[in-house]
């Protein structure tokens, strides 16, 4: 079994766990929609380390885990709050004409 | 014996009911809720839990906060909160589980002393809330594994190596146990190795099962609440009768 190192509950079953996708940066709020298109549903798909979202199911716990997609080795995990530390507050696209 | 009310004449019972009236439970009444007492004699219960028991313990109190600042408002509230993943007893014996920095758990101790939980319950007021409840009471269900060979019978269902010099007392582990998302919290009573496994509570009868199932060659049982409270240094002020 392939072992993940949660931030929160050490060492786990890789089985305990879900991948979330890519960590991207989140576009100025006043972007065009082909940006937001980009952000949602567009991953880099890296042949290389990438960054990516981590979900512990049994603690509903996200974290970040930086993996090279090549060898599928682990290399870094760490808490979202280390990446994100401030809130964002914007309104939603369309909402402000 | 005295009659026993019974948990058909409870608006709260455990989904295990069945399990443990097909078993004769005596039952005792636990703030309304219909808890095993006992199977057979609690003296000889408390005997076979220093080996390897199972109870249901999901009539005790229980009681959830989750929010960004539930440290600090637990803290003002007078709770000692320990690191996630770590658990602290309460003065009245409620025990604190810290399940993340914004997450605790409250259990209360198997003499169903809920002081603690009704504070913190009483404190709570939507204005201002920096956390929230979580209903933990209704969604969970609680099973105490106890006795000094749980650490094998959990072995063959959790991946976590849970043997008392690997994970020590009052340490919490959320993990998967038969292939369930469950909290499992070491919270032995008195000398005697115990855990308290937290699971979701549609699915207990399913969890019961496999415990059932994976302590029976090691001379597992199932024993009622007042083994436990024995084993912690004293016997329930309640009869269970």
């Amino acid at each position: 079994m392939k072992i993940m190192p949660c931030p929160l509950n050490g060492p786990r079953n890789i089985s305990e766990f879900s991948c979330g996708g890519e960590v991207s940066e989140l576009p100025p709020p006043d972007c065009d929609r082909e940006t937001w298109v980009d952000y949602v549903y567009l991953e880099d798909n890296i042949a290389g380390v990438v960054r990516e979202w981590w979900y512990h199911t049994p603690t509903a716990y996200w974290f970040i885990a930086e993996r090279d997609t090549r060898t599928d080795e682990i290399l870094k995990t760490y808490p979202a709050s280390e990446a994100f530390g401030e809130r964002v507050d914007f309104a939603a696209p369309g909402t402000k004409e | 014996m005295p009659e026993s009310p019974g948990p058909a004449d409870r608006v709260r019972r455990s989904n295990l009911y069945r399990v443990s009236a097909a078993l004769d439970a005596v039952w005792t009444d636990v703030n309304g809720f219909a808890c095993p007492a006992r199977y057979g004699d609690a003296a000889d219960e408390a005997d076979a839990a220093r080996g390897l028991a199972i109870a249901d313990l999901t009539a005790l109190p229980r009681a959830g906060y989750k929010g960004w600042d539930m440290a600090g408002w637990a803290t003002a509230q007078g709770l000692d909160l320990g690191e996630p993943n770590e658990a602290r007893a309460q003065a009245d014996g409620v025990l604190a589980c810290r399940l993340a920095a914004g997450e605790v758990l409250l259990l209360a101790g198997d003499d169903a002393g809920s002081g603690t939980i009704d504070r913190l319950a009483a404190a709570w007021t939507v204005d201002g809330a920096t956390c929230y409840p979580a209903p933990r009471s209704d969604a969970n269900a609680h099973i105490g594994v106890v006795g000094e060979r749980a650490p094998e019978t959990m072995a063959k269902l959790c991946a976590i190596d849970l043997r008392p010099h690997r994970f020590a007392n009052r340490r919490i582990a959320q993990t998967s146990v038969a292939r369930m998302n469950a909290i499992v919290v070491r919270n032995d009573r008195g000398r005697t190795y115990a855990l308290d496994v937290l699971v979701d509570s549609a699915a207990v009868v399913y969890m019961w099962e496999c415990l059932t199932d994976a302590m029976a060659e090691y001379g597992g049982r199932v024993v009622g609440l007042e083994a436990l409270a024995t084993l912690a240094g004293g016997a329930t002020e309640r009869g269970g009768a």
